[in-house]
């Protein structure tokens, strides 16, 4: 049989009552998990799944699914609505939906958001069913310095993407850098930089992290501010206004299809992640698109590429998971330990030995993505009153949410202070216009760069050539050397010019 | 008869609060959620031993409170032992352990300044395999031994703890070989990986972490430092004793443990949960048959005992063998 005839088999599955609902309950709770600040993916998966033991396995499995690829959803809305990103990778979604927000398009960033990670999800879904176990045998050949390399690539463009002034981005990443590197060591072990604190040994944690950063420091920004926080035109904000035109659908439909393909092999690699998808697309955007000199000041396109890049790695995720019973990220493995619970064993041979699992999974998400979007557009209108609400209302609530979901993650309140610090401190980074996202990309990046490039030397003795010898690493390699000096020779040749014209 | 009322309602009032207090003292541990701490990156065997018990005491409602499974990885679970050494509030933490994570305790030192952890109960003893890729070049010992020979330290293995470096020196002394051993990695699911993918040549792993690739063909076993051959899919793999090399045996234990200062009360709780989920037929049948592990439950007293002894046993091994 092949994939077309299994495929029709699997709607079979997917469409019979039980399962319809079980997506369309995953789909809605991940929208709404998504867009809390402090849960994750992973987290939500996790608590919903003793929910689904007494389902059967393709049903419990259609609604984690479904929560999953919903959460990507979710992730977008607070970014664009709070600039606190609901997950790692919506840090790169806040970047240009936040802009919009302020410009008073908060309506457009959101529909962009749900079209782009419609795009993104559909083209994870047909390259996963056409294509799963093979790009899953092509992921593994990215090992440790493959890995290595691209995360470099992504490490090495933070400095002069974001913000407008390279030297600031670069030194905010580096701050970033310093902090990822508080506690013990992710390699061999060794405790650093935790000055005896027992509460530093385990490393600064993301999450309270992020609040602080981009959420806390918004509400000091707020309180400083003496003007009424106040959104342009919010009040003829209606779902029809949030529309997007058909001259702005055919402006994201390209970028968000680029994006969407990289986000979903990005999704195959082991160990990569959504949130260097998510980068990942962005920078390819910067250097080849339309829009690259707009980015970052409130353009729907940045919206689009992050948004439909991290669905598609969503989803990319599964064809480790399934052909190799490799999880590719936390919420993986979390579907992993499902699997197990209900005695399927993830392999190599599951595709044989359970094709209507499988299958039935498989074409869940079509119809799964299908609901999200509608459930998204649903959401909108109340979504966007939010925006309504007056400064004064505003700063508390905001304030309770980042104290909450601070500490709600360790239950520790020296996270709560950790956020508290981190705020303060990128309250005062933007007032010198340094520009916060690339501290936490870095923070994110760096450790997997570190844990990558040391796995690669062990390997190699200790032979740096491991980097070069290798045909795909050496080739990211060289398009990253590339993108650096890429702006120098450009100015050496326009130099030369203008001395020769003189 | 309005003052008796009063005097009644005041009573009641009164009666109502020591009640209440009464009900908040003898509150029934656990009165909040617990976190179940696995020193590993997802999908590894300390991973699936900790979500596999996660699930069947959420499946049986052993526990009335909320379990959450968080993975921290790395520093050769010196990651999670400093996560959780950080927290104060000890009898709301569990750890899942093996005897890997118990050397690599001394070896970095991420032991509490409090004091040693809360052994809890012993659930399984698993086995160690010596792995390479189907249709590569080393489908059995043999191959591999030659190759060696010719060439030392021509061989990546990859380890993912200090057990695994341990069982490869066992290996390296016994077979008088030398091979370039690959650590860092933050759980064996990552070395499997990477070991599929071609970037090594050999691997340590578990049956548990194997057990999938093996059956599917894509691994093979090429020898078990397991005392007596082991269950399918590894009937064909033969033991480094059958190899002729009968001092090369290593096994490990599984177990979960505490934070150090639980108390007794906690402890005691959770070693009789664990007996409860090492008789379920999940267990027995789910985990440990198909996992192809040797069940063996010890509660908080008989795990005590056993877990000094064998850290006892760990570090003179370590020692002789030069890790520690």
């Amino acid at each position: 049989m092949n994939n077309w005839e299994l495929l029709m088999q699997g709607f079979s599955v997917a469409f019979t009552f039980n399962n319809a609902m079980a997506a369309f309950i995953g789909a809605l709770l991940g929208i709404v998990v998504g867009a809390m600040p402090g849960i994750g993916a992973a987290a939500g998966v996790s608590m919903l799944l003793p929910m689904t033991f007494k389902m059967n396995p393709t049903a419990g499995i259609i609604m984690l699914a479904g929560i999953y690829y919903g959460n990507m959803y979710g992730g977008a809305y607070s970014a664009t609505l709070l600039n606190i990103p609901g997950d790692t990778p919506a840090v790169v979604t806040a970047l240009d939906g936040y802009q919009l927000t302020l410009k008073g398009k908060a309506g457009k960033s959101l529909a962009t958001g749900n079209y782009a990670s419609f795009i993104g999800g559909s083209i994870g879904i047909i390259f996963l069913t056409i294509f799963g176990p093979l790009l899953a045998e092509i992921g593994l050949k990215f090992g440790p310095a493959e890995v290595a390399a691209l995360i470099f690539l992504a490490l090495t463009s933070i400095g002069w993407l974001l913000g407008d002034d390279p030297v600031k981005g670069l030194v905010a990443a580096c701050l970033g850098i310093l902090l990822s590197t508080i506690g013990i060591d992710g390699a061999s072990g060794g405790a650093r930089y935790n000055f005896g604190s027992l509460n530093l040994i385990g490393g600064i944690t993301f999450v309270p992290l992020v609040i602080g950063m981009f959420g806390f420091s918004q509400v000091l920004e707020m309180i400083s501010e003496s003007k009424e926080f106040k959104v342009e035109g919010v009040k003829k904000l209606s779902i029809r206004e949030s529309m997007l035109t058909w001259g702005e659908f055919k402006e994201i439909f390209w970028p968000s299809v680029r994006s969407g393909v990289l986000g979903n092999f990005i999704g195959f690699l082991p160990g990569a992640g959504a949130t260097t998808g998510s980068f990942l697309a962005y920078i390819l955007e910067k250097r080849i698109g339309k829009k690259r000199h707009a980015l970052g000041t409130g353009e729907i396109t940045g919206v689009a590429v992050s948004e439909s890049a991290n669905n598609a790695a969503a989803v990319g995720s599964f064809a480790p998971l399934l052909s190799l019973g490799i999880p590719g990220s936390s919420t993986s493995a979390v579907l992993l330990g499902g699997l197990m619970m209900w005695g399927l064993r993830p392999g190599p041979l599951l595709f044989e030995s359970n094709p209507d699992f499988v299958w039935g999974l498989i074409s869940s998400m079509y119809f799964g993505n299908v609901l999200c979007l509608v459930a998204g557009m649903a959401v909108l209108p109340f979504l966007v009153t939010f925006l309504k609400i007056s400064k004064r209302v505003m700063v508390p609530i905001i304030m309770v949410i980042c104290l909450v979901g601070s500490y709600a993650v360790g239950n520790s309140i020296f996270d709560m202070g950790v956020m508290v610090v981190a705020g303060v401190v990128a309250f005062y980074l933007k007032k010198q216009a340094f520009p916060s996202s690339p501290v936490l990309l870095a923070f994110v990046l760096a450790p997997r760069l570190e844990v990558s490039m040391r796995q690669a030397l062990s390997i190699s003795q200790g032979s740096l050539w491991v980097f070069f010898e290798k045909p795909i690493s050496a080739v990211i390699l060289v398009c990253t050397f590339a993108l650096l000096l890429f702006p120098v020779i450009q100015k050496l040749i326009a130099f030369t010019k203008a001395r020769k014209n003189s | 008869m309005k003052k008796l009322f009063v005097v009644l309602l005041c009573v009641l009032a009164l009666g109502g609060v020591l009640w209440a207090q009464g009900s908040a003292e003898t509150a029934k541990y656990p009165d909040r959620g617990i976190e179940f701490v696995i020193p590993g990156s997802a999908g590894g065997g300390s991973d699936i031993l900790g979500r596999t018990i996660t699930d069947i005491i959420q499946r049986y409602k052993l526990v009335d409170q909320t379990i959450t499974v968080v993975n921290k990885g790395g520093g050769a679970s010196a990651v999670s032992h400093g996560y959780v050494n950080a927290k104060s509030d000890v009898d709301y933490y569990l750890l899942t352990c093996n005897s890997a994570n118990q050397l690599s305790m001394h070896v970095n030192k991420s032991m509490s300044p409090k004091g040693p952890f809360t052994p809890i109960a012993n659930m399984a003893l698993d086995d160690i395999l010596l792995v390479s890729r189907a249709g590569g070049k080393f489908p059995d010992w043999a191959s591999v031994e030659k190759a060696i020979k010719a060439n030392p330290s021509s061989l990546t293995v990859g380890l993912a703890d200090d057990l695994d470096a341990m069982a490869l020196a066992l290996l390296e002394e016994k077979t008088g070989t030398k091979f370039n051993p690959s650590a860092y990695f933050a759980s064996s699911g990552e070395v499997a990986t990477a070991l599929l993918g071609g970037h090594m040549d050999l691997a340590i792993l578990n049956p548990v972490e194997c057990v999938g690739l093996v059956e599917g063909g894509r691994l093979i076993a090429i020898g078990s430092f397991a005392p007596k051959a082991m269950a399918a899919p590894f009937e064909k793999t033969p033991t480094f004793t059958a190899l002729g090399h009968p001092e090369v045996v290593m096994q490990m234990s599984r177990s979960v443990i505490g934070p150090a200062g639980m108390s007794r009360e906690a402890q005691l709780f959770w070693s009789d949960v664990l007996q409860k989920v090492s008789e379920t037929e999940e267990w027995k049948v789910g985990y440990i048959q198909k996992n192809v592990l040797e069940g063996q439950y010890l509660n908080a007293d008989d795990f005590t005992k056993f877990y000094a002894e064998s850290e006892k046993m760990l570090l003179d091994f370590a020692k002789k063998l030069g890790i520690l």
